[in-house]
């Protein structure tokens, strides 16, 4: 390990900002911010001093029977695109977990919603279906049953397959949005039948 | 390409909302993955996913705020008053017990407040280094919760990264801590410190000075019109309060990517959330008003006192916000002016030739 602290950012209090103590860092009580006062505690870790490896930028070929790479024919390939086989720079090279990619695989994985650890963001259509199911049996909102029921059932069903929360991936609340939508619809039904029938005794 | 779906087993406590979760209803939840620590930020029905691996994680820190014991003091003088003028209402006034039981509901509602925000703990803001950013973990926002994660956290990090700092670098850290601390004197490391890590607009603070000079002027009316009801018409007082709320947006809207220090900003946010308050509490008594008004003859004598009971109790909440809030807010300012211009002083002396 490194010895040398190359960083240029310090550690600083959260209510005011100013530089942390030495004394708080590590320590086994918290202690004081010299500037404001507050009790602060710090805990660093060794990747805290460890030096940021320099960027590569891709060797440039010398010979012209050198493996160049698919997407910089001037630079040397080092490396084997692990999805498509294209050969690649050093610049292109991009180590996922120890899986050698290109930046088009990258990309069409993350399109696509294959590579999970390049999703940043998810719409939450079950929750989204559970409140449209449930909002409705609020008073005000009551005569939107006839809206909101359909609306609930086709979002249940449209999005029944896509990813859910990568955490706690259960579709429960898809369930009960959808009997709820059922049960709604059917109280529609029963509202419509009865009206029919008592127009009809009326007339 | 697709690999199987990362499963995260754990949630570390901590589960918080920013702004109470009204205006802008961000929560955050943290998960351990095998690896990593998946930060989920939640707006509304979008979650966003931030992932922080083990061996990237350089610094937890935890500072202690104040946050929560102001909450306690604010939630203390709102159940003091409406407690006081309940009691007062039905012991010494003999006004209708409804009126009381009302305002002593309005009490009991407040304290249970007090009660569970005491019970969580003090607050603290929790922030986490990498090697090229710092992320602010605000659903740690209790002093224990943040320090059972900082614990198990350090665990983990100190087993991915292999062991514990060497005292060396320990000892090269203190020293660099210690030197940016002596590099700028006193009151100006704060300032210089936030300044270099962001770069961030001078505010000289006249919006916010405008707005706790207004708060004592409405302090000043509160107090004639707790001694005397009918010395200022209605409009004028509800335009008033319409200035304020004006005035207050705007030094929100100003404080927003400027230098002004987080108290400063805090005090502003309190402002804000104790004029949408007023205005509540203001609604409630229009509509008592225009219901007894539609009555006519048979308004009940509970509903008249509890619209004078609203009133003083309206009034009492805003001569004890006003002058704390002005104070408070004309106090951080003036040290954060006197900051600025400790700062200032080196670069506004001519360059020695």
């Amino acid at each position: 390990m490194s010895t040398s602290l190359v960083k240029t950012a310090v550690l600083t209090c959260g209510a005011c900002d100013a530089p942390l103590p030495p004394s708080v860092v590590n320590a086994p009580s918290p202690g004081r911010c010299a500037q404001c006062g507050a009790e602060a505690e710090a805990a660093v870790f060794p990747a805290f001093f460890r030096e940021m490896a320099p960027g590569t930028s891709g060797e440039k070929t010398l010979f012209d029977d050198e493996s160049s790479c698919f997407y910089h024919p001037t630079k040397k390939a080092v490396v084997p695109c692990d999805i498509c086989g294209r050969f690649l720079c050093a610049l292109c090279d991009v180590d996922m977990h120890g899986q050698h990619m290109c930046p088009s695989c990258i990309d069409a994985g993350k399109s696509k919603g294959k590579m999970e650890q390049l999703e940043v963001e998810r719409t939450r259509w079950d929750v989204i279906a559970l409140t449209l199911a449930i909002l409705t049996w609020i008073p005000p909102m009551l005569y939107l049953i006839m809206f909101t029921a359909p609306a609930t059932l086709f979002i249940v069903i449209r999005y029944w397959n896509t990813s859910l929360s990568p955490v706690r991936p259960n579709r429960w609340r898809f369930v009960v949005a959808f009997f709820i939508a059922v049960c709604q619809l059917g109280l529609i039904g029963l509202l419509a039948t009865m009206f029919v029938m008592e127009v009809g005794a009326y007339e | 390409m697709s690999k199987a779906p990362v499963v995260y087993k754990r949630k570390l406590p901590g589960k918080a909302k920013r702004g109470f979760g009204l205006l802008n209803a961000t929560g955050q939840r943290l998960w351990l993955g095998p690896d990593h620590l998946l930060v989920i930020n939640t707006l509304y029905f979008k979650e966003r996913y931030k992932r922080f691996y083990f061996t990237d994680i350089q610094a937890l820190t935890i500072t202690r705020t104040t946050a929560g014991m102001i909450l306690n003091v604010v939630f203390a003088i709102l159940a003091s008053l409406f407690g006081i003028w309940g009691a007062a209402a039905y012991f010494t006034l003999g006004w209708d017990p409804v009126a009381a039981i009302f305002l002593g509901i309005i009490a009991v509602c407040i304290l249970l407040g007090l009660a569970l925000n005491s019970l969580f703990g003090p607050t603290c803001r929790c922030f986490m280094y990498t090697p090229v950013h710092c992320e602010e973990l605000f659903c740690l926002g209790r002093l224990w919760t943040a320090r059972r994660v900082a614990r198990d956290l350090r665990a983990i990090a100190e087993a991915a990264q292999s062991g514990t700092p060497d005292p060396t670098d320990m000892d090269k850290l203190a020293n660099r801590q210690s030197s940016v601390q002596r590099q700028t004197p006193g009151l100006a490391a704060a300032t210089t410190a936030s300044r270099a890590a962001q770069e961030l607009r001078h505010d000289d603070g006249k919006i916010h000075s405008s707005l706790f000079y207004l708060l004592l002027v409405d302090a000043v009316m509160s107090v004639s019109l707790l001694l005397w009801p009918d010395f200022l018409p209605a409009p004028v007082s509800m335009g008033f309060v319409a200035l304020l709320i004006f005035v207050t947006v705007a030094a929100v809207i100003r404080q927003k990517r400027s230098d002004l220090p987080r108290n400063v900003r805090n005090v502003t946010w309190t402002i804000f959330a104790y004029l949408c308050l007023l205005v509540f509490f203001m609604y409630i008594f229009t509509v008592l008003s225009e219901f007894g008004r539609t009555l006519g003859e048979d308004e009940p004598p509970a509903l008249e006192g509890l619209q004078t009971i609203l009133v003083k109790v309206i009034n009492s909440i805003s001569l004890v916000f006003d002058l704390l809030l002005s104070f408070i807010g004309l106090r951080y300012l003036a040290d954060f002016r006197r900051r600025s211009a400790a700062y200032e002083e080196p670069a506004a002396a001519p360059p020695e030739e």
